[in-house]
Formats: C-alpha cells, structure tokens, sequence
C-alpha cells in the first residue's frame, strides 16, 4: 500500500505545466532592498506581483544606448557587476520599460573605484551643519558646509531610488542558467515572433515613501545593533574621575547591504581598538593606577547618519531620561574628558589629527602622538582650521560642543580608499599590516595612559601573534581561531558562519555579540587576590567587576552593550532632521525565468517576515543590567524556540551524554565507554568482565542461552539506575569546569530545602557519591517514583546546564535534581505527583516554592520536554557503561521465559503502537507530501 | 404539492453557542440539516405538480449552492491568506489535537479522529440543548442566539476578510472608512435576515454567511480534522434525521405539530416567509386556516403568508445554511490544492449529490438527510482526482492531446 | 504573479464561449435541462476516472498516451451510451407516473444539452489547467509550434472538442433509438480519429494541422447531424 501511494504522489506532482515554464531562482539576500529616512526611500522596489520582462544582456553604457533606444517590450537588464554605476543605472532608470536588473558578478573583473556613497557622508547631521548663517571660515566645522568633498568618487548610487529590482548573481549555476536564456534571446531578438526568454522579478517592499508612514503601517524596523563599551577597570561614581573615551565605527555599508565588507572603512580601525583594548589591560595588569577611566566604545549604525554615535551622546546627556546605564554606573557627558576617534585607515603610513577645535587638550594630544612619529607611521596634525572630516565626533560635538574630540584617520581632507562604501571595500594586501596594526595600536595605548598619568606606559604591548588573529577574524573569515577559542572559553552556543563578516548593521546582527566576546577576554582581569576562592566568584564578592570563571580562575570585566538605534525612535519623532531615521523595509524577494523548457527547483516559500533576526547567543545573556534588556527581547516561546542552543542539546543524535564526558574527563577511559555504548545489544552487554567484577567468566551469549541482568531498556532496574544516575551527578558536581553565575530559584541558600541553617560551605565542598544517592533514593521511593523517571530526569538535568549555560556545583545541585525529577514525573508518569507531596517528602519546603522551582526550570530549558525514544536509550546504555565502570553491573542470569516477558512487557506493546502507527500513517505521509508540493511563489503577508 | 423542505436544527444549536462571546468560529459547526419531503395528497393533481416543479425546486438549489460554493473557491484563490499556511498555524479551540499544541498523539490520523470526536459531542451536545430549548418554548433565548451569531458573523468576519482583502491588494483605507463599509454591511445585513428585506438580498446575506462560515472552517481546521469532520457530519446528519428519536427528527416534528416556521438566519428559502410573519410582528397571525387544514401545505408554507398573491407552487424551498457551508468547505478545501481539476471534479460531484439526493427524496417520499451523499461522493471524487486524474490530464496538457 | 487579463481572458472566450451560447439557448431555459447537463457531465467525469483508474493501474501506459487515449475514448463513448440508456429510462418511467408524457427528458434539445455536458466538461478537464497559467506572464510552446502558445492552440481544440461532443451526443441517442449500430460505430470512430489527430502534437508536429482536421471533421459531422436531423435548424429553434 505504501509504495504504491509513494507512485502515486510522484506521479501526481513530475511536471504540471506550471514546472515547464517557470523556474525559480533563489537569491539569498544578495539584492538590493529599501530603507527609508526622514523625508525619503532609497533602494529598489519592484510592484507587488513582480515585473516580468524579457531577459536581455547589455554590455556598455554605449551598448545600452543602442540598444534601448528603440525597444518597445519591457526588459530585465542583464548586465556585469563591474559596469554597474551611475552612468549605466540611470540610463536604465530613464528607460520607460526597464522591469528589472541582474548584475553578474566576475571575480576576476574587480573595479579598484567605485563608491556608490554620499560625496559627504552623514551630510546633513554634522555639527553647526543644519545651523543658518555660520561663519564659514571658522574653525572646526564638517567639510560638508566648506563644499569641501571628503569621498570625492562618491556617486550617491546608494542613495537612488530605483523602480524595479536589482539582484546580484554569484552561485555558478545561476549565471549559466540566465547568461544561456539571455545569448538565446539575442540570437532569437532580431527574428521576431517570439518566443524570447523572459523573467519574473519580484522584491516587493512593504514600506513606504519615508520613516513616519512605514512605522505608522508597521511595514518597516529602525536600524541600529549594538554599541559595545568597554572598560578597563570598573568606575566608582565617587571619584569623579574624568574619562577618555576611545571610539571607533565598526559598521559599514555597500549597494547590496549584505555585501558590505568595509575593510578599509571600518575594518581597520576596529582590529586596531581592539588591540589597544588588549595593551592597555596589560597596562591595567601591571600598574593599577590609572588617573583616569578609559573606555573603548565601538560603534554600531553609523554609516546611517552615525545613529550610533548619536544614542550614545544622547544618552550621555543627562537632560535626555535615557541615561546609559552600565554595569554599576552610569556616565554623563560632563565626566568625558576628551574623545579619540579612530577614523578610516586603509594605509597605516601618514596619519592626520583632526582635532574638533583646537585646545590644550587636543594640542596634548598632537603632542603625544607626535612623539612617537617613526619610520612606518606618521602622524600629522593638521593645520588648524582645517575642517573636520565626517565621523561619529559630529555627534558628540552636537550635543556638547565643549568636548575636546581628535579624529585620526589617514585621509588627508578627502578620503584615502577609492571604493568606500562598495562591495568592493576589501583590504588589497598591503605589507606588513599586522606590524603596522601592531605598533599604531601600541602608539595608541601609550598616548592615552599619558593623557591619563602624564607618564608614559612603557609595557604597552600586544603579541603580533593576536593582532594576526584579530584580522583574520574581521578581514578574512568570521569562523577564526581567535572567536573559536573564545567560544570554547566561555562555552558559548554561538556557531560561527564561515563566511566574511559583512558589517551591515540592519535591525540586528550578531556583529556586536563577537566584538563584545573578543573584547571581554582581551579585557578581562585576574580577580584570584581579592576574591578568597574560585567558589566565592560572584557578584557579591567581586566589588563591581563582573565575574566570570574561565578554568577554574576567576576574572572580573567591565564590558557593556547598548541599544543603537537612533534616539528619534526613543522620541518618537520619525521625522526628524536632528536624527538619523533610518529604516530598514519588509519584503518578499523572487525572481523566475520563463519560456518554454527548463526543470524548476522548487523554492521554498519564504517565511512571513522574510529576514530572520541573527539568534543571540547565550554568552551575550550576561548579569548585566543593559543586556538583561536584551534578555527580554528573547523570551523563547515554545514555537520560536531558540534553534542554537537546540541543535547541540546532549540528548542529540550527535552530541554525547554529557556526564560521560565528564568521567571520562575524570578517567581517560574515553574508548571502552564509547566501545560499551556502541556495542548494539545493551542489555547483552553486560558480560565482558568488567573491571570490578574479575571473578565473574565470561559468559558468551548463544542462540540457546542468553545471559542477562535484570536491567533492560524496557525494564530498568530501579535501584541500579538510581546509583548510576547519582554517579552521573556526582562527576557533574566533581569535574564542574566553571562557577557559573548562580540562578537565584537554584540557589540553596537562598531558598533552603530544610530547616536546619545550611552551612556555610555549602558552595564550596561537594557532596560524596552516596549522599547524592541517598538524596535521590529518598526522593524516588517516598514518591514510588519508576527508573525512566530517573533517566528522564538526568536527560532534563543536562538539557538544563546546556540551555542555561550553567554547570551543576554544590550551592545548586539539590534544587535543580528536585526540579528535574519533578518534571520527569510529571511528564512520565500517568498520575503524577503533586507538588504538594513533595512538600510531605522534604518536610520544609512551602509548595510556592515548588512551583516557582519548576516554572523556572522550565523556562530555562526552553518547555522543550519530549524526550526521543533513541536519547532516551542513549542515556540508558551510557549510565550502563558507567555502572560496569564502577561495578555496579547487577548479577547475570540466564533468560528464561518468565524473565523474558517480564522484561519485554513495556518493549512488546510499544512494538504493537509502533506496528499500528506504521500502517496508518501511509496516507498521512502521503497528504504531508501535497501540502510539501502546494507552495507556489506567492507574496508574504506583513506580519 | 412538493414543500421540498430542507428545515436546519443543529444550525440553532450550534447559534445557541454561536452566541458565547468567547468563540465564535465553532459556532455552525453542526449544521447538520435535513432535507425533508412532507408527501403530499397522492393524487394525479399533486403528482403533476411534483413533476412539474420537482425540476424547479432543484433548481432552486441548485444555483444558490453553486453560488455559494464559487464565492468561496474565488475568496481562496483571492485572498492568499486562505492557502498560506500562517507561521504559527492557529486552530480553533475545539480541536485541541494538532501539531501546534504539544499534545499530540503522534499519528495525525488518530489525532483527527478525536478532534472530530470533541466537535461531534459539541454538536450533538448543542443540538440537545436547542431541542429542549423549542420543546419548552423559550423562543426568546434562540432568537437572541441566532442573533448574536449572525452578529459576530457579520461584523467580525466581514472585518476580517475585508482586512485580508485590503492587505492582499496592498492599498491603504482609513479605519474610518473600513467601518463604515463594515457598519452598513452589517446593519444591512441583520435587518434583511432578521426582520424584513427585499428577498434576494436575503438570500445573498445567508449565501454570503454560509461562505464566511466555510472560509472559517478551512483555515481554522487543521486538514485531516476537517476531513474526518466532513465524514462524521454526513454520517451523524443520517442518524439524526431517519432515527424515530433523531434530534433533528423531533425537533422538525415539534415545529410541525405546532405549525411554526423554524427560525429565520437558519434557513435558505426561495419565497418570503418569516419576513412578512415579522413585517406583521404579531405570532398570533401565524396560524392560518389553509395551513391547518392541509399538513402539507403546512409544513411547506409559511405560516401568515399572505395568500392571495402566493401561488402554491411558489412555497417556499429550503435549505439549511449547513448544508451550504459543509459543500463549500469540500469544495474550498479542494481549491486550496492549486489545481482546477480537482474542484471541478467535486464541483459537478456535489451537485450531482444534491441532485440524488432530492430525487431519491422524491421517490421514498420520507426525511432524507442533504449531506451524505454529496459529501461522500465529493470525497470520493475529491481523493481520485487529485492522485489519479490530475496527473494523467497534466501529462495530457502538457502534449495537448485531447481525448 | 503578475496577472495580465488580456490573453486570459480571449483564450477563455475562445475555448468556452461557443459552448456557454449554445447553454444559454438550450439548457438555461428550463430547470430539468440543467439538470440533465450536470448529470451527462457526471457521466464524462466518470468515464474519465476509469480511463485515469487503468492509466495508473497498468503502467506502461503513463508512457504511451496513445493506448491511454484509446481506452479513454472507449470508456467515453461506452458510458454515453448508458447515459442516453438511462435518461430514457427515466424519461419512460416519469411519464409513466404523469399519466399524460410531458417531454421531460425527451427530444433532440435534450440530446443537445446532454452532449453539450460532455463536452464542456471534458473541455474544462483537458484545458482549465493551462488556461489558469495563461493569466501568469510566461507561456509555453510545445515543441511543435514555436510560434503558437500553447494556450491559443488549447483553447480552440477544446473549442472543437465541444463542438463534436454536441454532435456525438446528437447522433448517439439518434442511433440508439433507431437501433442503427452504424449510426454509433461512426461516432465511435469520428471520436478516436479527432483524438489521434491530436497525437500529433505529441508527436511535435505543429498543432494547427490537428486543429484544422478537427475543425474540419466537425464541419462535416454538423452537416451530417443536420441532414439527418431534418436538415433545418429548426429543431434548434423550435424549442425556444
């Protein structure tokens, strides 16, 4: 019956016309798509249905000439990615019939200038720029205002507003399949009729005209990220220390948003403040007196109109009710006492000082730098006067116009890189960029501990070693050493994409989760003196710091994150001019080619809001207050439940148990319990002498006789699995690799299990193994609990320290054994335990608590609490082969019928559900096919 | 004479729930409605009439049906918001059994059968609950349910699939505007169903009630519940009309010993009735002579018609708003499936039940049941044509060979 | 999907405006004509779902759509014949009850409308699929004509398929009450030879020779109706 129904669906859905005409392309993200400000709508937009036109290939500006000039069918321009600007786009623009453009990307033909941005960029949000009347000649104002252009090759390509769609085309297959259609049709175009090679675009963009009308319709998000602020030593608000703030753009932009790789724009700077940021900790490390704070801020949204930049200052300002609160403290913009701004860097030779209006400090400053003027980097300061460039200081300057800022960048009054703000803003291999890095960073470090002692720093050093490191994450591939190593170190779930990072800022990304983990080790501190044990690593003993345990030392760091967005969305006021505005459009992309043959890869339908947020992973949930918010913005719903951190829970197929690799952490016997689990037969495999048991033979299993404990899958033994599952916990507890940051409902004691005081070491020394088990024994047989409960149970346990990214440890372990064998029960058993009969078991507890316990715990393993037949198994079989490891293995009998079907009893029925189930779902798989095979390119609903 | 008299019950019944405010979309769901033949006099007279406008009172069916069943399949391939399947699918309430919530049982076919187990029991429980309700007389409580549901139907879903229709042709309309079209759709709406109104926009009303009704039931069911509901109606449908103690039966012979018409926004009818028994107000006048005199012309007439002007042949043929909503939901469900054949394919089944279903009334002459055979044979043609037709006419299409 | 009416809708003119008249001036008129055209395209639907039961049953003939088309017109014309068994049946027996024969399902009209049923019905089965993509913006040529879409060709085929169906359905109950097995056997074979003309196209010759000969045949099918009718449309008119 089922193969037959299989031939029957095939057949139903080989090739229905609709296949032979059309065939979908997939584009991923590579087109351009809209954003909107204050008063307009760059981007592309197609019509709601798609524009559909014949396919057609141009060559050269000329070639289109020609071409259009007498062309009355509407077209899809089908052109090379490196004769796509201004010229060649607005021609296409002014043809009435232009439907659409594909842009073929050639590696090899790579344009070395092309910048489709702003002449000025941020024109129109610089400081006294928006001001009438000023005097022009006066110092310290944007060149925007002197019409002095700073990005001279710009062509505002970016900032057009385009009538059809523009898609990028990079997959081999794809450029076959179109270049074929395309060279068709110019063979086919002279003899007219048709048929000629036509396409589909369809990239309809929900929002509208300008910020104020999408926000109002729903259609559109602001765009932002995340600042990341880093400090080196925590501020204590008495000392009115003053701060140094160093400040570096860390995003970039390009036409196709999603290949903007920025290099040269950010890039540079960003690997270099990171590197500063490790040179002054080892300052911090060597002498801890520093006069001054420092911190490092790095800049998200800033190439739209510094939106970062701009919630920063507006935070700092203590007017404004959006005070930035950081951990422990917060800041206002009276306490900065000068701001340095790492500026573009491409070539790391001759670099300018713009200070925004020279004075002693910005002149000290010069100074400094000056000072360490060397064969391969030069500093100049520029003449007083000079106009300052575009960069995030505008923004501080608005709102404090008293703030010493200084702007090093290497452009000297237009930018250096020729492709700023292109797909094409890559780092050409200049020599010796790391040492180069090496030594601005260190020049760096050194001038601001002078601005803050007087003194120079002699040690300020990074190791060439992680300068490389740091650029080969941000220039060359996200998936590096240096953020591997990091992930590991804080276990965090983030996987890394093994792609460029594109430092697109969009409403969210996970740009500022790496820059913040890179940041927090480069600055973390050695906490080992002030707090007396690795235990105590908690926020009550480390003063300020925030505690981390990376093996077994505690580390304090003082690193933040906040909101980028633009304060106009705090105001509310989408149509500001003070502000940037800038929105990011909803959309559904599509693109089909049509005519007459071609098979279609079936596309599958995109989901209602097409672009997915970038997932945060959990080492970004951290104990302080600014991402606590963040926190809230992921409270998983059971049905968006956080795909990270599910596809590497222990009971995966993939994954191993967790708790034998903490034995075999403890043992090294890594090979024989990974032999003992994958020998199939579990319930056979308890021959074999295992170790503790050398008296016992080997009893080899044959057709007639088998040998067998009482312990099957089916049948676990009750008392065995209750030792095998307290030994589970105990080398939990035992070889813990971290203090995690406690959960207060898990904390014993704040919330005690008897009424006896617990005591005071309660953190510190771990529980013996028989404890443990007494514990758990106590529970199982007062609650006449079964032994799947216990292996359910352990199976939550370690979904638990996964999802929670906590570890098991003596303050917590009691509660979190409780909340998982109360689930289980719940879960497994047919009439369940109540709370409330827990509170008979252990006498002190009030059911409240209880419940609170368990709500808890179900929310931090995200309400994901079916368990899979095979983990199930999985565990089963590891806790035998831990059990054979500690002789725990129960005596071994022949099977004998009475026996057999007492141990089959639950396996048998499953088998029969299993059976029945198997026969009735024939037509289900069936039906779930149509619905596969249903899905036809349609557009997506706003939601 | 014929009163081809499809009288509906259940539909009260499920109104009377209709009317909680909490859930609305299970309201009709046990629309189950019985096509009921009141024999007439057997004498050649009547038997010429019969023949006569046998054809006519099928016909009569047959065009409100097809109407109701095209205004859906369009609403489908329209509004986008009907085939799409919503990211999270929401499920009516009754049908707690399904992929979305947790509980499921693992097979999707057992967990259908006791989501249509749960909605059989609201039906049959409702049903009960409307029975007693008429035995007792308080018409009052029926009346209000009948029109809270018609209510909601009209205003919420009208609302809503304005909405959907606004979002899928993306231009902008002012709430103002939206609720003023909604407000005198509505208004218009309760007044021509329940009180007086010319009879074609009567008529449309219920057409266009009973295809919102479908419209709910196909994107609010999870699909293999929808199937099975469809089968377990039809198949409930039988026993409570020919069972002797069938609700339905008991509560049809309720009205028709004491000489009522059964309530208005429930049935579709091709002649005047209640509108002028409320243009009148007074139930008092709802007893007539001629009606008491013949029991036929009793149960097909509507009481208090005013008879001069009313031929008897033109009295009244009826079809509960049930059986039209559970021939569009096949057929809607049908056209979800992007494929034409398929439709028409249950399109020309349906009718062609329906068609059964009045001759075979018109030969034993005793309650007969409007859905079974339409829903069974729509099923029927629904399942081959869309795995064994389908992908030979494709193969044909695509070679343009005509048989 | 950009929807562009202009093609869709003279496609759809093409393929069932002829038909959608010839309902308008027979079937509409009276309620039992409707009725019997639901039923006569009930009977097509069935005739096709064996056809489509033995297609999927034997395999090889999801290959061969010769074999496929030789059952399908056997099926067809075979429950023709029991269709126009059974409406006289039930004619015979209704005016059996009305002592007095009104002509219920009596009459040339009625086998107008009957074969009109047929037809449209296995027009819109071989056609509404290709029609619904004539609205989309692509379109499809079958290898035979590169220059004819195949929704033209389509549309005026099922055309002609409707038209015959007419006749067919003329001649079949013609035949049968004369009991001249003749009579049937050329509808029989009238309706295989249009069939395998359009193999053709399968074969990638260019459509229009089939629509041609198809038009063709139904040209000299319709005078032969007629002539054998009377040869007068007055039939046609006479029951208006």
């Amino acid at each position: 019956m089922l193969p037959f129904f299989y031939v029957l669906i095939t057949s139903a859905y080989s090739n229905t016309l609709n296949d032979n005409i059309y065939t979908s392309i997939d584009f991923g993200r590579d087109y351009c798509f809209r954003l909107n400000n204050f008063n307009s709508q760059i981007g592309c937009q197609t019509s709601r249905d798609g524009d559909s036109g014949i396919l057609l290939q141009l060559h050269s500006a000329e070639d289109i000439e020609n071409t259009l000039k007498d062309l009355e069918e509407p077209f899809i321009a089908v052109l090379d990615a490196s004769i796509f600007n201004n010229i060649t786009a607005l021609k296409l623009k002014q043809h009435s019939k232009t439907r659409g453009l594909l842009l073929i990307e050639n590696e090899e033909s790579k344009v070395d200038s092309f910048s489709p941005e702003k002449t000025c960029p941020g024109n129109g949000f610089n400081y006294l720029e928006n001001v009438t009347d000023v005097d022009v000649s006066a110092p310290h104002q944007s060149q925007c205002i002197r019409k002095q252009l700073w990005n001279p090759k710009g062509n505002w390509l970016s900032y057009d507003d385009f009538p059809f769609g523009i898609f990028l085309i990079k997959s081999k297959s794809q450029k076959e399949i179109i270049l074929s259609k395309a060279q068709a049709n110019i063979e086919n175009y002279s003899l007219k009729p048709y048929p000629l090679w036509g396409g589909e675009v369809r990239s309809f963009m929900k929002s509208a005209q300008n910020t104020e009308t999408c926000i109002r319709r729903g259609t559109c998000d602001p765009l932002g990220g995340y600042n990341v602020h880093v400090n080196l030593i925590p501020r204590d608000e008495e000392s009115k220390k003053p701060i140094i703030l160093l400040i570096a753009k860390t995003d970039s932009t390009a036409f196709f948003k999603e290949l903007s790789f920025g290099e040269q724009d950010s890039g540079v700077s960003t690997a270099v403040l990171l590197a500063v940021i490790k040179a002054l900790s080892k300052v911090r490390d060597e002498n801890d007196d520093l006069k001054a704070d420092i911190m490092i801020t790095f800049l998200q949204g800033e190439s739209f109109d510094y939106s970062g930049s701009q919630r920063l200052a507006y935070q700092l300002n203590p007017l404004m009710n959006d005070t930035l609160q950081l951990r422990s403290f917060s800041l206002t913009i009276d306490d900065i006492m000068c701001v340095i701004e790492l500026g573009p860097i491409s070539t790391l030779k001759d670099l300018y000082l713009y200070p925004a209006k020279s004075n002693g400090m910005t002149k000290k400053i010069e100074e400094f730098f000056a000072s360490y003027n060397s064969s391969n980097i030069q500093f100049h300061a520029v003449e007083p006067g000079t106009p300052l460039p575009p960069s995030s200081i505008h923004s501080f300057l608005r709102e404090n116009e008293a703030i010493p800022c200084i702007l090093l960048t290497d452009g000297h009054d237009n930018i250096q890189s020729n492709v700023f703000g292109s797909r094409y803003d890559t780092l050409n291999n200049n020599e010796n960029l790391v040492s180069r890095v090496k030594d601005l960073s260190e020049i760096i470090a050194k001038v601001t501990v002078q601005l803050s002692n007087g003194t120079g720093a002699s040690h300020a050093e990074v190791p060439e070693s992680l300068v490389s490191e740091v650029l080969d994450c941000f220039l060359v591939n996200l998936n590096c050493t240096l953020l591997r190593r990091i992930g590991n170190q804080f276990n965090s779930t983030a996987n890394l994409p093994n792609s460029t990072l594109s430092r697109y800022s969009g409403v969210r990304n996970s740009f500022a989760v790496y820059l913040r983990n890179i940041s927090l080790d480069f600055s973390m501190k050695d906490l080992s003196k002030i707090v007396p044990s690795v235990e105590k690593c908690n926020a009550t003993y480390t003063q300020n710091w925030a505690p981390i345990i990376v093996n077994d030392t505690c580390f304090g760091y003082v690193v933040n994150s906040s909101s980028a967005t633009s304060p106009a969305f705090k105001l509310k006021d989408y149509s500001s001019t003070k502000y940037s505005t800038w929105t990011e459009s909803r959309w559904s992309p599509n693109f089909r080619i049509m005519g007459s043959c071609c098979s279609r890869q079936k596309k599958s339908r995109k989901g209602k809001v097409v672009y997915e947020y970038d997932k945060v992973p959990d080492s970004f949930h951290s104990p302080d207050s600014q991402n606590k918010a963040n926190q809230q913005l992921h409270i998983q719903h059971i049905s968006e439940r956080d795909v990270v951190s599910q596809d590497l829970l222990p009971d995966d197929q993939e994954n191993g148990t967790m708790f034998l690799r903490r034995i075999t952490m403890d043992e090294g016997s890594l090979r024989r319990s990974l032999k003992n689990r994958h020998r199939g037969k579990g319930s056979l495999s308890s021959d074999r002498g295992s170790p503790s048991t050398p008296c016992q033979l080997q009893k080899a299993n044959s057709c007639s006789t088998i040998f067998i404990d009482d312990n099957t899958v089916s049948q676990p033994n009750l008392r065995a699995t209750l030792k095998c599952v307290s030994l589970a916990i105990y080398y939990h507890i035992k070889n813990r690799d971290k203090e995690s940051e406690f959960v207060d409902i898990l904390d014993e004691k704040r919330h005690p299990l008897t009424k006896q005081p617990v005591p005071s070491d309660y953190a510190r020394n771990d529980p013996p193994n028989n404890y443990i088990y007494r514990f758990i024994k106590n529970l199982f047989v007062s609650a006449q609990l079964t032994a799947e409960c216990a292996i359910i149970s352990l199976i939550y346990i370690e979904r638990l320290l996964v999802c929670a990214d906590i570890c098991l440890q003596p303050s917590n372990w009691k509660r979190i054994v409780l909340g998982a064998i109360l689930l289980a029960s719940k879960v497994w058993d047919d009439q369940a335990v109540w709370n409330v009969d827990y509170c008979q078991i252990l006498k002190d507890m009030v059911v409240e608590d209880v419940n609170e316990l368990e709500r808890v715990f179900l929310e931090l393993i995200q309400f994901n609490i079916n368990v899979q037949q095979s983990a199930y198994a999985k565990y089963y079989f590891d806790l035998r082969s831990i059990a054979e490891q500690h002789g725990l293995t129960l005596p071994i009998d022949t099977l004998d019928k009475k026996r057999a079907k007492k141990l089959e009893a639950r396996s048998q029925n499953e088998e029969y559900d299993k059976l029945a189930e198997m026969v009735e779902s024939g037509p289900v798989k069936a039906i779930s096919l149509e619905n596969l095979s249903k899905r036809r390119p349609s557009a997506a609903v706003i939601s | 004479m014929s009163g081809i008299r499809m009288s509906s019950v259940a539909v009260t019944a499920e109104n009377c729930e209709n009317g909680e405010p909490q859930a609305p979309e299970e309201s009709h769901q046990g629309q189950a409605n019985i096509p009921e033949i009141v024999e007439p006099e057997d004498d050649d007279a009547e038997e010429q009439e019969m023949l006569k406008y046998g054809a006519k009172h099928v016909m009569m069916l047959i065009v409100p049906v097809s109407l109701c069943m095209i205004i859906v399949i369009f609403a489908i391939r329209i509004i986008t918001m009907y085939d799409q399947v919503s990211q999270p699918q929401v499920y009516l309430v009754y049908t707690p059994f399904n992929d979305q919530t947790k509980k499921t049982t693992g097979s999707p076919i057992s967990d259908a059968v006791l989501n249509m187990l749960i909605v059989l029991g609201l039906v049959i429980f409702m049903t009960c609950v409307l029975v007693l309700l008429y035995k007792y007389r308080c018409y009052k409580v029926i009346e209000g349910w009948l029109f809270l549901s018609s209510l909601i139907l009209l205003f919420m879903f009208t609302g809503l699939n304005l909405h959907e229709i606004v979002m899928r042709f993306n231009f902008a309309m002012d709430y103002i505007t939206i609720s003023l079209i909604v407000w005198n759709f509505g208004v218009m709406g309760i007044i021509s169903v329940h009180w007086k109104g010319p009879l074609i926009v009567q008529q449309g009303y219920l057409l266009i009630i009973s295809a919102m009704m479908a419209l709910v039931f196909i994107k609010y069911l999870p699909e293999w519940t929808l199937w099975f509901i469809l089968g377990g109606i039809a198949v409930y449908d039988l026993f409570a009309v020919l069972c002797p103690k069938g609700p339905l039966r008991i509560l049809v012979e309720t009205a028709e010993e004491r000489n009522e018409p059964i309530f208005p926004s429930l049935i579709y009818s091709s002649t005047m009735m209640w509108t002028i028994t409320m243009a009148e107000g007074d139930p008092v006048s709802s007893y007539n002579p001629l009606n008491s005199s013949s029991s036929s012309s009793a149960q097909g007439s509507p009481p208090a018609r005013p008879q001069p002007e009313m031929e008897p042949e033109e009295q009244g043929v009826k079809l509960g708003l049930g059986d039209f909503i559970f021939y569009s939901v096949l057929v809607g469900k049908a056209a979800t499936a992007d494929d034409w054949n398929t439709v028409m394919a249950c399109f020309v089944a349906i009718l062609i039940g329906l068609c059964l279903t009045l001759l075979i009334l018109a030969i034993v002459k005793k309650a007969l049941p409007a859905l079974p055979i339409s829903i069974f044979v729509g099923i029927i043609f629904y399942v081959c044509t869309r795995w064994c037709i389908k992908p030979m006419c494709d193969q044909m299409a695509l070679s343009q060979v005509y048989v | 999907m950009a929807v562009n009416w202009l093609p869709f809708i003279g496609c759809l003119s093409i393929a069932f405006g002829p038909s959608v008249t010839l309902f308008l001036c027979t079937a509409a008129k009276e309620a039992q004509g409707v009725i019997l055209l639901i039923t006569s395209a009930f009977f097509w639907l069935l005739s096709l779902l064996l056809t489509s039961l033995v297609w999927l049953a034997v395999v090889p003939l999801r290959k061969h759509l010769a074999l496929t088309l030789v059952f399908s017109v056997l099926f067809q014309e075979a429950l023709r014949v029991v269709f126009v068994l059974l409406v006289k049946k039930t004619d015979v027996a209704l005016s059996r009850i009305s002592r007095e024969t009104t002509d219920l399902f009596h009459g040339p009209r009625y086998s107008v409308i009957a074969g009109l049923g047929y037809g449209v019905m296995s027009a819109m089965f071989m056609y509404v699929n290709v029609l619904s993509e004539a609205s989309g913006p692509g379109t499809y040529y079958t290898p035979g004509s590169p220059s004819m879409p195949i929704f033209v060709s389509g549309a005026l085929q099922a055309s002609v398929m409707t038209g015959l169906h007419v006749c067919w359905g003329l001649l079949c109950s013609e035949g049968l009450e004369k009991r001249s097995w003749p009579l049937l056997a050329s509808v029989t074979l009238s309706h295989m030879l249009v069939s395998c003309l359009t193999l053709m196209n399968e074969a990638g010759i260019s459509p229009i020779y089939a629509i041609v000969c198809s038009y063709l045949i139904l040209a000299v099918i319709g005078t032969f109706t007629f002539k054998r009718f009377g040869g007068n449309i007055k039939p046609f008119f006479k029951i208006q």
